[in-house]
C-alpha cells in the first residue's frame, strides 16, 4: 500500500515534467513561414551580430512580411552547432561561414543552397569583386553570399624599425637578415603562438610559397603533386624548424594561445605578426596608438602573394525561392553604406562590392595599403582554408612536431602525404 | 597548552595553503579593475592597475547584458535543483530503502548515465528539442537538465543514506511509521548535510552548463550565463577586463548559495542519531 | 546527410593502428586517472579534516579553498595559461623575484611535464568538490565513537585509519566514481590551457573526440572515440562499485 503511493508520487513526479516539457511545444517561432510572412533565421559570430537590431528594426519596418531572427555564437559554438543541425536538417536560413574547407563541408553534406543560377539572374558579377566570389566558390558550386575578404600582410611596429634602422625587406634573403637583426636586438622578430595551430601556419605557408613559387604551390594545395619528399615542402618545413628553434619566436610560443600575442605586441616585445585587416580596428579599440603599426608583404619571391580568406553567408538549401530573396535583399539592405558608417566596428573589412573599396574608417590606416598591395601582389587561399580538414589536422600536428624537434623536415612531408592519402580515400 | 599547539599549527598549514590558493585568483582580480590600455601597457598581470577602472563591471552587469544572462541561469537553476535533487532522493530511497529488485543493477544503470560523453548526446537532442519547438525554451533545457543531473545526485544520496543505520526504519516502521513517513520525516532530515552539499555541487554545474546551453539556446535574450560569458571572447581580440569582471559578478549567485549552505555540515548527524 | 557509409570497424581499426595521437590520449587518460586519485584525493580529504574542527575563519577557509571550483574550466584554463606564460607569468616572475632566474621554465611549452602542469590547475580548482562531500561525510561519524576512541586512548594515527576511513566508505564510493569518471571526461581544462600541445603531448580522449568531431567534421572518429571512452569508463567503474557495494 505505502509502496504504492511512493510509486504512485514518483508517476505524478513524472508526469508532471512531462508537462512542462511539452507544454512549451507550439509557443515558439520556430515553425517558419505561414503563408503571410517569411522569418529568416541567421546565425553569426556574436561580435558580428551586437548591435544590428536597429538595422533590422529598420529593415523590417521598410519590409513588412519579413521578420529577422538572429541567434550569436562564439567561434566554436558556431561550427559545433552547424555541425549538428546539418546532420538533422535543422541548420538557419542563413549562416556566417569561412571559405575552403570550413565552407566546403556544407555543400558536400548537400545542405547548402547553390547560388549559381540565382546568382547569374542577378549579375552578382557585377555587384561582387571577382576575388571576393571566387573564394565563396566551393566544390564548384557558389556556395554563399560574399561578406569581406580577408588578406593577411605583416603587420609591422614602426617604432621598434626606426630604432633598428630598418626598411621593409624585398627579398626573403633580406627578410631573414631583418629577423636575426631583431632578435639581435633582444626583441622578439616574428610574434606568433601555436594554439590553435592556424597562427603559426601564416608564417610556415609563406616559406612554402617562397620555395615552391606561385604555381607549385597552386598544385600542392590541390595535390596535384605529391608533398612526400617534394623538395619545396621539406625546404618550408626547415626553415620553419630554423625559425622556431632559433628564438625568433616568443618564448614558449608553443604552448602561447594565439589570443594572448597582444600582449607582447603592444608593449613591444615583439616587432611584427602576420595578421589581416581586422587588425587595425583590434588596435584601435584596445585604446593603442595605431600611427605605430605598418604593414607590408612578406617577401615570398614572384609577386610576393599574399594569402587571403573569404568570409559568407550561406543558405539553407530548402529555402523557397522566395525566402532565399528574402534574405539576400536582408543582406543587401545589411551592408549599404549608411550602416557601414554608423556601425564602424562591424565591419573592419571594406565590403567586397565592386567600387565600395573605400568606405572604412579613416582611422584605419593600413587597411587600404593591405588591399591595395593584394590587388597588386595577387593572392593564395590560407591554407586552412585550401586544403581539407584531415589535412588540415595533419598540418598542425605536423607544424607542433617540427618545432619541437621531434619530427624531421622529410617525415613532416610525408606524414603530410599520410593524411593527403586518408583524404582521398574518404573521397 | 597541549590544545594551543595543534590550533597554531592548523591556522599555520590554512595560512600557506591560502596563499598558494589565492595567488591565480588574483590575476583575474586585478585584471577586472584594468582598462584596456592599462592592460595592454606591458605592466605585469600581477600589478595594480594605474585607476581602478569600475566600468569593466558595469559594462558587464548592463551593456554587455550579464544581469540577463544570470537572471536567466537564476530561473532554471531555482527549478532544477530542487526538483532534481528530490527525484533522485526519491530514487536513492528506492535504492536503499525498499526492498526493490536488483537494487545494485539500477544503481549501476544511473551511473553509466553519467559516463556517456556529454557530446553525444547533441545530436539526437537538438534533434527532438527542434521537432518538438524546444528550442530556445527554458523547460525544455530545465527538463534536460533534471535528467543529466540525475546519475550524480542518485550517486551521493546513496552513499548517504547507506550509512543512515536501517535500525532507524525498524524502529520508525514499529513506532507505526508508513513509508512515505519514513523518507520525509527520518531519512531526508538525517541527510541534511548530504542534501546541502548536494544542493551546492549541482547548484553549481547548473550554473556553469555551457555545452547544452549552446546548442539549445539560440535566442541572444534567453541565453545562459556561461554562454554568455562566452561572447566576451571575440574572433580577433578579447577585452581581458571585462571578460575578468563578467566572471567575477558570475561567481556570485554560487559563492552566496554555498555560504549559506555549507553551515549545514557542521549539524551533523551525530546528534539526532542520538536523541 | 544522406550519404553516411557504413564502415564497420574502420574507425576503431584506423585509431588503434595507424592515429599517432590515439594511444598517447589514452595514456595521458590514464596518468591523469592516476594523478587524480593520488593527489586530488588526499589534498581534498587532508583538507576537509582540517576543516571540519570548529575554529575562527572556518567559514572563511571554507569558502576560499571552494572558490576556484565555481569558476567555469574556460576560465580556469585563461588565469592558468597567464600563470604558466614563459614571458609575463607569475610563476616566471616570482622566480626571478626572488633569485632563482636559473629555475625559469617554459612550463607549458615543455610536452614531457605539461600534462603534470596542466594537472595541478586542475588540482586547484578541483579540490573543492570532494573536499565538500567529505566534509559531508565527516558529519555522518557519530562523534559518541569517536569519543570512546579518546577515552581508549587512541592515537590520532589510530583514529583516523580505523575510524574515519571505514566510516567514509560510502563518501569514498561516491568521490572515486565521480574522479575516475571525470578523469576520463577531463576536456576544457586542457583545451583552455594548451589545446591538447605541444606536438599532442596533453591530449586526451575527450579533447581529441571533440577536436575531430567539430573542428575537422570527423563524425565517425569522433563516435569512435566516445564508444572507447565510454567502454573503459565503464570497465573500471563498474567492478569497483559492485565490490564495495557487496557486503550489505
Amino acid at each position: 500500500m505505502k509502496k504504492k503511493i511512493l510509486a504512485l508520487l514518483a508517476v505524478l513526479c513524472i508526469s508532471v515534467f512531462a508537462l512542462f516539457a511539452f507544454s512549451a511545444c507550439g509557443n515558439d517561432n520556430d515553425g517558419g513561414a505561414d503563408g503571410e510572412t517569411i522569418n529568416i533565421t541567421w546565425w553569426d559570430l556574436n561580435e558580428h551580430l551586437t548591435g544590428i537590431d536597429s538595422i533590422i528594426a529598420s529593415f523590417e519596418s521598410q519590409n513588412p512580411g519579413i521578420t529577422v531572427t538572429t541567434a550569436g555564437h562564439s567561434n566554436e559554438t558556431l561550427h559545433q552547432n552547424l555541425q549538428i543541425s546539418a546532420m538533422n536538417d535543422t541548420l538557419p536560413s542563413m549562416w556566417f561561414m569561412w571559405g575552403g574547407a570550413l565552407g566546403g563541408r556544407y555543400v558536400q553534406y548537400g545542405v547548402s543552397r547553390d547560388l549559381t543560377s540565382f546568382a547569374n539572374a542577378n549579375n552578382w558579377n557585377q555587384v561582387f569583386t571577382p576575388a571576393s566570389l571566387q573564394l565563396a566558390t566551393l566544390h564548384g558550386e557558389l556556395a554563399g553570399f560574399p561578406r569581406a575578404m580577408n588578406i593577411l600582410a605583416v603587420y609591422y611596429r614602426r617604432d621598434i624599425f626606426e630604432d633598428l634602422g630598418l626598411s621593409h625587406p624585398t627579398t626573403m634573403a633580406e627578410f631573414h637578415t631583418l629577423v636575426e637583426t631583431i632578435h639581435a636586438a633582444g626583441i622578439t622578430p616574428i610574434n606568433t603562438a601555436s594554439v590553435p595551430g592556424w597562427h603559426i601556419m601564416r608564417l610556415w605557408e609563406q616559406f612554402l610559397e617562397h620555395y615552391a613559387g606561385a604555381v607549385q604551390h597552386d598544385q600542392l594545395q590541390i595535390f596535384e603533386i605529391p608533398w612526400e619528399g617534394n623538395q619545396a615542402v621539406i625546404d618550408s618545413f626547415a626553415t620553419f624548424q630554423r625559425y622556431a628553434q632559433s628564438g625568433f619566436f616568443p618564448d614558449g610560443f608553443i604552448s602561447m594561445e594565439a589570443g594572448d600575442l597582444t600582449l607582447l605586441l603592444y608593449p613591444g616585445f615583439s616587432a611584427m605578426q602576420i595578421e589581416g585587416p581586422w587588425f587595425d580596428s583590434s588596435i584601435i579599440n584596445d585604446q593603442q596608438d595605431i600611427e605605430l603599426y605598418g604593414i607590408f608583404p612578406l617577401p615570398n619571391g614572384g609577386t610576393n602573394r599574399l594569402s587571403a580568406f573569404g568570409e559568407m553567408y550561406m543558405f539553407n538549401d530548402n529555402l523557397t525561392d522566395e525566402e532565399l530573396e528574402a534574405a539576400v535583399a536582408f543582406l543587401h539592405y545589411f551592408f549599404e553604406q549608411h550602416n557601414v558608417d554608423t556601425h564602424p566596428n562591424l565591419f573592419g573589412v571594406p565590403i567586397p562590392q565592386i567600387g565600395r573599396e573605400g568606405g572604412i574608417p579613416a582611422e584605419q590606416v593600413n587597411v587600404p595599403a593591405i588591399f591595395a598591395t593584394g590587388s597588386v601582389n595577387g593572392t593564395f587561399t590560407i591554407s586552412d582554408q585550401a586544403l581539407p580538414p584531415i589535412v588540415v589536422d595533419a598540418l598542425f600536428n605536423v607544424l607542433d612536431y617540427v618545432a619541437l624537434g621531434t619530427m624531421t623536415p622529410e617525415e613532416a612531408a610525408a606524414f603530410m602525404q599520410r593524411g593527403i592519402e586518408r583524404h582521398q580515400q574518404e573521397g | 597548552m597541549k590544545k594551543i599547539f595543534p590550533a597554531v599549527r592548523r591556522y599555520f598549514i590554512l595560512i600557506l595553503l591560502s596563499v598558494i590558493w589565492i595567488v591565480p585568483a588574483i590575476s583575474i582580480i586585478l585584471t577586472s579593475m584594468k582598462s584596456r590600455a592599462d592592460f595592454f601597457s606591458g605592466m605585469g598581470l600581477f600589478e595594480l592597475p594605474s585607476q581602478i577602472h569600475w566600468a569593466n563591471f558595469t559594462n558587464a552587469l548592463f551593456d554587455a547584458n550579464l544581469l540577463l544572462y544570470m537572471r536567466n541561469s537564476l530561473l532554471i537553476s531555482v527549478w532544477k535543483v530542487p526538483i532534481g535533487i528530490f527525484v533522485a532522493a526519491l530514487a536513492a530511497f528506492a535504492i536503499t530503502r525498499l526492498e526493490v529488485k536488483y537494487p545494485r543493477g539500477i544503481f549501476i544503470y544511473f551511473l553509466i548515465g553519467m559516463m556517456v560523453p556529454f557530446h553525444v548526446a547533441l545530436v539526437p537532442l537538438n534533434a527532438f528539442f527542434a521537432q518538438h519547438g524546444l528550442i530556445d525554451s527554458f523547460l525544455g533545457i530545465t527538463y534536460v537538465y533534471i535528467a543529466f543531473g540525475l546519475p550524480f545526485a542518485i550517486l551521493v544520496l546513496r552513499g548517504f543514506f547507506n550509512s543512515i543505520p536501517k535500525e532507524l526504519d525498524e524502529a520508525a516502521y514499529i513506532d507505526g511509521c508508513s513509508r512515505v513517513r519514513l523518507f520525509f520525516s527520518v531519512i531526508l532530515p538525517l541527510a541534511k548535510p548530504a542534501i546541502a552539499s548536494l544542493f551546492i555541487l549541482d547548484f553549481l554545474a547548473t550554473w556553469n552548463e555551457y555545452i547544452l546551453a549552446s546548442v539549445l539556446i539560440r535566442d541572444r535574450s534567453r541565453q545562459l550565463v556561461t554562454a554568455g560569458l562566452m561572447n566576451f571572447i571575440g574572433q580577433h581580440g578579447t577585452d581581458f577586463g571585462l571578460l575578468s569582471a563578467g566572471v567575477l559578478l558570475n561567481v556570485i549567485p554560487i559563492m552566496l548559495v554555498y555560504v549559506l549552505l555549507q553551515r549545514h555540515f557542521v549539524e551533523g548527524m551525530a546528534g539526532a542519531v542520538k536523541g | 546527410m544522406d550519404d553516411m557509409e557504413f564502415v564497420g570497424l574502420g574507425n576503431f581499426s584506423h585509431l588503434f593502428f595507424e592515429d599517432l595521437v590515439f594511444w598517447g590520449a589514452l595514456r595521458n587518460n590514464l596518468v591523469w586517472m592516476i594523478l587524480t586519485l593520488v593527489f586530488m584525493i588526499s589534498v581534498s580529504l587532508g583538507l576537509a579534516m582540517l576543516l571540519n574542527a570548529k575554529f575562527k575563519g572556518r567559514t572563511f577557509f571554507r569558502g576560499l579553498f571552494y572558490f576556484p571550483f565555481v569558476l567555469s574550466g574556460i576560465l580556469v584554463g585563461i588565469i592558468w595559461r597567464w600563470m604558466y606564460n614563459v614571458n609575463f607569468g607569475f610563476l616566471n616572475e616570482f622566480l626571478s623575484l626572488i633569485g632563482l632566474d636559473q629555475l625559469r621554465q617554459t612550463w607549458l611549452g615543455d610536452p614531457n611535464m605539461a600534462l603534470f602542469y596542466v594537472f595541478i590547475a586542475a588540482l586547484w580548482r578541483g579540490v573543492g568538490a570532494p573536499m565538500i562531500l567529505f566534509l559531508a561525510g565527516l558529519q555522518t561519524i557519530p562523534e559518541d565513537v569517536l569519543e570512546a576512541a579518546d577515552i581508549d586512548g587512541a592515537s590520532r594515527f589510530k583514529k583516523f585509519f580505523s575510524i574515519k576511513l571505514p566510516m567514509l566508505k560510502e563518501t569514498f564510493v561516491i568521490v572515486l566514481a565521480t574522479q575516475i569518471i571525470g578523469s576520463m571526461g577531463v576536456f576544457d581544462i586542457i583545451v583552455a590551457t594548451t589545446g591538447g600541445g605541444p606536438g599532442n603531448s596533453t591530449q586526451v580522449l575527450a579533447s581529441y573526440m571533440v577536436q575531430q568531431t567539430f573542428s575537422f567534421a570527423n563524425m565517425g572518429m569522433g563516435a569512435a572515440l566516445s564508444t572507447i571512452m565510454l567502454v573503459i569508463m565503464m570497465i573500471v567503474v563498474i567492478p569497483y562499485v559492485l565490490f564495495t557495494t557487496k557486503e550489505r
